[in-house]
């Protein structure tokens, strides 16, 4: 006789799903407190003195992440939410996992998916509700005090609630899959982790031992997608445009489907397996594999990188890692079948294991199975894309995206599609001098290679093929020197340049400064003056070529700065004036501001203006600013300070011939590494070569990436003097390109050039 | 009624229970005895739902038990090694059969933990194994199911409370016609409470009869024959469970009824016999001589 009124399930989910909620109510709010400690509290604190700064006229940029919401200790914030998450889950799935409990629950009249489900939103329950604490807190303060947008504030609290339900159905489904507590932690950890380690151990496999396949961010960045514990920090990181609805919806699809599967597995789970160690599993397997070639590998190219590749030393580090595979996976297996043999199948799974840690190593040693050095036919190529900023590498760019918001791009980040046969064959080859370069018959010496250098390129073949080598490697100086051919290229310049992109009524203003910094000004224009003195920048832009710059030897007159129509909003989306007190905008990645009309916007625009940039000396005359296009030597000098030479943009420190008393008395000691100079003061025929010799007291267009420049600093007064009256002396700034130094500047700069393991020619 | 059909439950190679067919009627008492690992446990855990058969069936009334809220819903377990949800106390577990047994009976409730010496709001971890185990059939009998499958129920309980609980469950029996399934070592409790009892070894049903058949079908009798005969070999019968042999006194356990023990006893033409009468416990452990389970094999 079935009893008169049976449960529905929906019943029976409440009921459960009060239980569970009772079971995991104290371990929730311990972990709310900590939540609180970690964000809320510290976002009060980082508010109050923030107020106390806005008081005080100051900016204050004391937080952090999407639209500056968290605080550094929000790092913790994401993990206690993780720990908690799975914490709870392990608490409410906890009864899967001791055979007493499991005769009660599995004996209710509940059905399993019931208990499950229950279980998970129990879990999600308590999460909404610490999280939403959290979040209203911030929302509350932050509306009495420094606002925080509203929408979005509500979009990052789903955003980590959405994540916080995937790390809940996750941690079911491990709950469902292993048989003890421990393992389901285990399991949960794994999860989460073992697509990123992955990811990251072939990054740094791509990085370190083959070449043209540099994994850049972008791969972890799409790896930890895999992982919602990681994607909890995506928005303290700043990257935002990347996290989208769409994401919410892929994860809560997600969740969907492990639920799901999860109630699957436990429906056939057998309740016999509660506190067994019965390791056949293959998720039992899956990890301790995952573990044991992840481990392995890692440390077997930990030594490979130590101590190189060679005959015997591939051998030798080949043997390391299995060692270390096997090792792990012995220990890793004890772990989950607290037994420390292995047994027949153990053993057939790490073969299995070593047999794919020998597959890692095959790839690397054979250069990914010769991809690394592979290099399509140049009749075959419709066109390359080289991802390469050159002169315009430091400007950036917000390029519209289709929901009217700004993406912001840095340089060549975007690349330059060539099309051109002769412009494909520049790239094409650079691209065999670098194969060349680190290939065994071709190797370059190591005194050859002059520099580390990016060359990312992709081509796009005739058949539709895309080929995409990404190169961080040493390269010789003739590559070095293919880099300027790029430079030169017009079809570079008109998609990189942005006064040949954007009109000039995507121009706010002008400023310029004269070649000695002490003219600074902002040029007021009319709109057909503005346009004209625009275009000139446009065409000697487009006119100006290597070979020019080499020729004219060019320092600048003058620099133009091209100050574009900018979008740098508040927390509210409203557009700062320069000068605000307000905190800054939420990043300079993000905004919520659309400027109707503009394509694209800049920032970091300049120009130099020097001898050969003809059109533009002829606009800047014709609007009666003459001044800046003229350029005297520096005049009564009386002493050099210093010279700082090296090569331009190189790392090394600079060296100097220091004739100051105490350089470090004037301050600048701070801020480059100076060396005394062991002959004192330059003599006043020295002092007057190089007063000859300085050109512009800012380096000029010509001076390209590790080509030597003198940086000059003297004085126009007696510095002994000054030093005496402890007055510090004004010192004076000149630029002097190689070619013009004095002959005993030079002898002493290739002294130490040599001495650095340079070749200078 | 439970019934079991070529039921089979395997745990790794071991077949814990094997081909198992039982049939209990609504309203018995069954005492479900049987050797340590003859699957007595495995038996109830499946018949509650909490094990899957991985052959035949296990059904209640008529209806498979595994996954199936109906059926599970007539059926409460008590296990040997109870469980009670961290820190929670006879009223808080109460709330969650409350909620989950559409039978559950408030009323019964309220009189079973006043009737009980145990406070329903201590936390059960502070209880002893006695109290743990009242709490168990407190909140079992509130339940009101219709199979209640007892493992070791009485094991702690102290005499009292024993009687008390046997009472209880019988005016259950009595009233709603409950079925009770009772494993136990205990066969003289057993003897008793039980109107039917099963006996188990390795997985398999070794004999089912209630209890008022027993005596009619086992018998235990004392005879004195001639010493110079060598009788004992001649005693060698299907139904004759175990001969003891104490100087000229021989006690033959047999499975059959007294009357026909008289006709086979007298073919030895006896100086003397007589019948003593048969417990439960010397039914079962005579089974078990039987099939080569007895102590001679096991003490050394």
């Amino acid at each position: 006789m079935t009893p008169t009124t049976l449960y529905s399930d929906k019943k029976l989910f409440v009921s459960f799903y009060k239980n569970a909620l009772s079971r995991i109510r104290g371990v929730a709010v311990i972990y709310g407190i900590l939540m609180f400690i970690t964000y809320p509290m510290f976002y009060l604190i980082n508010i109050a003195e923030a107020m106390q700064r806005l008081a005080l006229g100051q900016r204050y940029y004391g937080f952090e992440g999407f639209l500056d919401m968290y605080t550094a200790s929000s790092l913790f914030f994401f993990a206690v939410v993780a720990a908690a998450v799975v914490s709870l889950s392990a608490i409410s799935n906890s009864f899967m996992h001791s055979k007493k409990a499991v005769d009660v629950f599995h004996a209710l009249p509940v059905r399993r998916p019931v208990m499950l489900l229950a279980n998970f939103a129990a879990v999600s329950t308590a999460m909404f509700v610490l999280e939403a604490v959290c979040y209203l807190i911030v929302g509350i303060t932050s509306a009495f005090t420094i606002p925080i947008p509203f929408i979005p504030l509500i979009g990052e609290f789903i955003r980590v609630f959405v994540l916080t339900m995937a790390i809940a159905a996750i941690a079911a489904f491990c709950a469902v899959c292993a048989n003890t507590a421990l393992d389901a932690a285990i399991f949960t950890a794994a999860f989460n982790a073992v697509v990123p380690c992955y990811t990251a151990l072939i990054i740094a496999l791509l990085d370190v031992f083959i070449k043209g396949f540099v994994a850049d961010n972008a791969v972890l960045q799409f790896s930890l997608r895999f992982s919602p514990v990681c994607m909890l920090y995506q928005t303290y990181f700043y990257d935002v445009i990347s996290y989208t609805v769409l994401n919410n919806i892929i994860y809560l699809v997600f969740t969907a489907l492990v639920l799901a599967f999860s109630c699957h597995i436990y429906v056939k789970r057998k309740s016999e397996r509660a506190q067994s160690n019965n390791t056949s599993a293959f998720i039992y397997r899956f990890i301790v594999t995952a573990a044991s070639v992840g481990g392995g590998a890692f440390w077997g190219f930990v030594f490979a990188e130590l101590f190189g590749w060679g005959d015997r030393r591939t051998a030798t580090n080949v043997i390391i890692s299995c060692l270390f595979t096997a090792v792990i996976y012995l220990i890793f297996n004890a772990i989950t079948t607290r037994r420390v043999n292995p047994g027949k199948k153990g053993f057939v799974w790490m073969a299995a294991s070593l047999a794919l840690t020998l597959g890692l190593f095959a790839s690397v040693t054979t250069g990914f199975f010769g991809m690394e050095t592979y290099l399509p036919l140049i009749d075959e190529i419709q066109n390359v894309r080289i991802y390469y900023g050159g002169d315009y590498d430091n400007i950036s760019r917000y390029v519209p995206d289709e929901n009217g918001r700004y993406r912001y791009v840095r340089g060549g980040n975007e690349g330059v599609v060539l099309e051109k046969a002769e412009d494909i064959a520049v790239i094409h080859n650079m691209h065999r001098e670098i194969i060349d370069g680190f290939t065994s018959d071709n190797r370059l010496t190591e005194t050859q290679y002059v520099s580390r250098v990016r060359f990312e390129v992709e081509y796009t073949l005739d058949s539709g093929r895309v080929v995409k080598r990404d190169y961080y490697t040493e390269v010789p100086e003739s590559v070095i020197r293919d880099f300027t051919l790029i430079d030169d290229m017009e079809s570079f310049k008109r998609q990189m340049a942005p006064m040949l992109i954007s009109p000039a009524s995507d121009l706010e203003f002008f400023e310029i400064k004269d070649g000695f910094g002490k003219n600074h000004m902002r040029l007021e224009l009319t709109g057909s003056e503005k346009e004209m003195l625009y275009n000139a920048i446009a065409q000697d832009t487009l006119n100006r070529t290597s070979q020019m710059k080499k020729q004219h030897n060019e320092m600048s007159l003058a620099k133009i700065s091209l100050r574009y129509k900018t979008v740098e909003t508040d927390r509210n989306g409203i557009v700062l004036s320069e000068n605000s007190a307000s905190i800054p905008a939420a990043s300079v990645h993000y905004t919520y501001e659309t400027v109707a009309n503009i394509e694209e916007l800049y920032s970091g625009v300049c120009f130099e203006v020097t001898s050969s940039s003809i059109n533009t000396i002829k606009a800047l005359n014709q609007l009666g600013l003459e001044k800046y296009t003229t350029l005297a030597q520096p005049q009564g000098i009386k002493a050099v300070v210093a010279i700082s030479g090296s090569p331009y943009y190189d790392t090394r420190s600079a060296n100097f011939w220091l004739s100051a008393k105490s350089f470090d008395d004037l301050g600048f000691a701070d801020h480059i590494n100076w060396t005394e100079n062991q002959k004192g003061y330059f003599d006043p025929q020295q002092v007057a070569q190089i007063a000859d010799s300085c050109t512009s007291t800012i380096y000029g267009p010509s001076i390209k990436e590790r080509e030597p420049l003198f940086m000059v600093l003297f004085v126009n007064e007696d510095i002994d003097l000054r030093y005496i009256y402890d007055e510090q002396p004004e010192v004076i700034c000149y630029y002097m390109t190689y070619d013009n130094a004095p002959q005993f500047v030079k002898d002493e700069f290739a002294k130490y050039i040599y001495d650095g393991g340079y070749v200078i020619k | 009624m439970i019934a079991t059909k070529n039921f089979t439950k395997t745990f790794g190679s071991k077949n814990a229970v094997e081909n198992l067919d039982i049939s209990i009627e609504k309203g018995r008492i069954y005492g479900l005895v049987g050797t340590n690992g003859s699957g007595k446990s495995t038996f109830l855990r499946t018949v509650c739902g909490v094990y899957y058969p991985d052959g035949g069936s296990v059904t209640v009334d008529g209806e498979e038990v595994y996954e199936n809220v109906a059926a599970k819903s007539k059926v409460f377990f008590v296990s040997d090694d109870m469980y009670f949800l961290p820190n929670s106390s006879i009223e808080s577990m109460s709330q969650l059969y409350k909620g989950i047994y559409p039978t559950w009976n408030q009323e019964k409730y309220d009189k079973l933990t006043d009737k009980f010496p145990i406070d329903k709001n201590k936390k059960v971890k502070n209880f002893s194994k006695g109290m743990k185990r009242q709490a168990a059939i407190i909140l079992a009998l509130s339940c009101q199911p219709e199979y209640l499958l007892l493992d070791e129920a009485f094991d702690g309980l102290d005499p009292v409370i024993r009687v008390a609980v046997r009472k209880l469950i019988a005016e259950e029996v009595l009233e709603r016609n409950m079925t009770v399934i009772i494993s136990s070592h205990n066969l003289r409790e057993l003897e008793d409470f039980c109107d039917t009892v099963g006996i188990l070894h390795n997985g398999r049903l070794i004999m089912q009869h209630t209890m008022d058949t027993l005596s009619d079908r086992y018998c235990k009798a004392q005879v004195v024959i001639d010493k110079n005969s060598t009788v004992l070999d001649n005693f060698k019968h299907e139904k004759v469970l175990s001969v003891k042999k104490s100087g000229s006194i021989y006690t033959v356990t047999c499975a059959m009824s007294c009357d026909e023990a008289e006709k086979f006893l007298g073919r030895f033409n006896p100086v003397f016999m007589d019948y003593i009468p048969l417990t439960l416990e010397e039914v079962f452990v005579s089974e078990m001589e039987a099939i080569g389970y007895d102590t001679n094999n096991i003490i050394f």
